[in-house]
């Protein structure tokens, strides 16, 4: 690669040797010795000056690049450039080429900053938000402690006494309302952990029937009180997975199911099965379904099926959501099967062996 | 001896929580059932009861001011009581701790709010290994 230093000193130096050549040919070939002198002197200033105009030209124009060189090498390495000083460079457009380049590393490196300051601040929130959820958790739920127990502690009648009807129905009341308050804080954070990637997750080897049967138990009671027929239907297989965070997405499905299914004859199925490397749980329900529409839309945050045609429905609208959260933190897959009039499916999938749990940060 | 012989043996119970709600539910509960309650709303006079007096089943909380209860495990962490231990905590725990947890030789974790039927059959549990 030829440096312009080298063009011009190659190009201008054969000009001034031909001159001088030239000048010298004719002071050896004229016979006029004095015009010979006049022709050799004047080749002689004119080659010289060609040589010294070079030199001048070159280290007008080389100077001012090599230093636009070194300055865009230092830019892109460290994002900043040396102060500009007005220098001179005798040539119009390299010295405004100068200027201007040093306009733009100015605004770059500004622009950089101002962006390093935003990430700095942006963690801060994030470091805030971490810590607001952490007292927040505990805060919301110490109180929730004594509630429950002296509801629980109350509705003991051998320990402290009978209730007449009207005041059992009363605690029954405040108990429904307790375990709402419950889960639904519960949802929050938990949909607060998906969302800063901080759920944690732990690995056991589970059996799936298990996993099915403490279901059945948790839901039992609750099925029987809103008159729901549950079933269970589960073949057994060994999965590594978090049997807490699969209780969560089933305990948030039925509570769903619960919503829609018929207020006589409803019915809930739950169960799992294997396919392949992986176990697909399951909740069936025989409620109104969901259409293609709300299909697309249901596993959004808040996003609550209209009620228009169902009953009166309680929830946060983040179980949904929350599923799907847990579902992909468990490197699986959640999806819904449904027609209207006919019932509801959801099914999740997890992989039989834990991969590398991605979407955590511990 | 059958399970009812020990459901029915009189424990005595050390309970370590700062929320003078939640221990005054859980005492009321437990003396109802039949079992001796001692109360100790701060870490520094739990930790003091809990080295002088011996205990069937210790409830501990971890979040608590000035001593708290990861501080009062590091205290006891080579003493047999540890096995007795029951954590009791609303805070989040995370996995590292989970796991140094069990190190120690603690069998329970417990997060508020818990069942009290659930916390009851924990107590009568650790209580049957001793």
């Amino acid at each position: 690669m030829l440096k312009i230093k080298q063009v011009l000193f190659l190009m201008f130096g054969v000009t001034s040797f031909i001159i001088f050549y030239m000048g010298f040919l004719s002071f050896i070939t004229t016979s006029d010795e004095l015009m010979g002198t006049i022709m050799l002197g004047f080749s002689g200033i004119v080659s010289l000056g060609t040589l010294i105009g070079t030199f001048y030209i070159s280290r007008n124009i080389t100077t001012p690049i090599d230093e636009l060189i070194t300055k865009m090498n230092e830019f892109s390495k460290n994002n900043k450039t040396t102060k500009y000083t007005e220098s001179n460079y005798g040539i119009h457009e390299l010295q405004y080429l100068h200027k201007n380049f040093h306009k733009m590393t100015d605004m770059v490196g500004k622009t950089i900053e101002k962006e390093k300051k935003l990430n700095i601040q942006l963690q801060e929130i994030d470091k805030r938000k971490i810590e607001f959820m952490s007292m927040m958790s505990h805060e919301l739920k110490t109180p929730i402690m004594p509630i429950l127990g002296y509801i629980q502690l109350l509705k003991k009648q051998e320990l402290l006494g009978e209730l007449n009807n009207q005041q059992l129905d009363a605690l029954n009341e405040i108990h429904l309302a307790t375990i709402r308050l419950q889960k639904l804080i519960q949802d929050i954070l938990t949909a607060q952990k998906i969302d800063l990637e901080k759920l944690n997750i732990t690995k056991d080897m589970l059996e799936s029937k298990e996993v099915i049967d403490l279901v059945y138990k948790a839901f039992s009671p609750i099925c029987k009180i809103k008159n729901v027929h549950l079933e269970k239907n589960s073949e057994n297989h060994q999965i590594v997975s978090d049997a807490d965070r699969i209780c969560q997405v089933f305990s948030n499905l039925i509570s769903n199911a619960l919503e829609f299914v018929p207020e006589r004859g409803g019915k809930i199925e739950i169960g799992s099965y294997e396919q392949e490397k992986s176990i697909v749980f399951f909740v069936k329900d025989n409620g109104h379904g969901i259409s293609f529409e709300e299909q697309q839309n249901i596993f959004k945050k808040f996003y609550q099926v209209d009620a228009s045609l169902k009953r009166k429905k309680e929830g946060s609208g983040l179980g949904l959501s929350i599923c799907e959260g847990i579902v992909k933190a468990l490197n699986g897959q959640i999806w819904v099967e449904s027609q209207v009039n006919f019932g509801t499916t959801f099914y999740f999938r997890l992989p039989k062996k834990a991969i590398q749990i991605q979407h955590l940060k511990s | 001896m059958s399970d009812l012989t020990f459901i029915k043996k009189e424990l005595t119970v050390l309970i370590i929580d700062d929320n003078e709600q939640i221990t005054k539910m859980i005492s009321t509960f437990l003396r109802l059932n039949n079992h001796k309650c001692i109360i100790a709303n701060d870490g520094e006079y739990g930790l003091e009861i809990l080295q002088k007096e011996q205990f069937n089943v210790i409830l501990l909380d971890l979040a608590m001011p000035e001593l708290d209860g990861y501080e009062i495990l590091e205290k006891i962490r080579s003493s047999d009581k540890i096995s007795k231990i029951i954590i009791l905590t609303a805070s989040n725990i995370t996995k590292e701790n989970q796991q140094k947890f069990k190190e120690i030789g603690i069998k329970t974790i417990l997060q508020k709010p818990v069942d009290i039927d659930v916390l009851l059959e924990k107590i009568t549990t650790i209580s049957k290994y001793q």
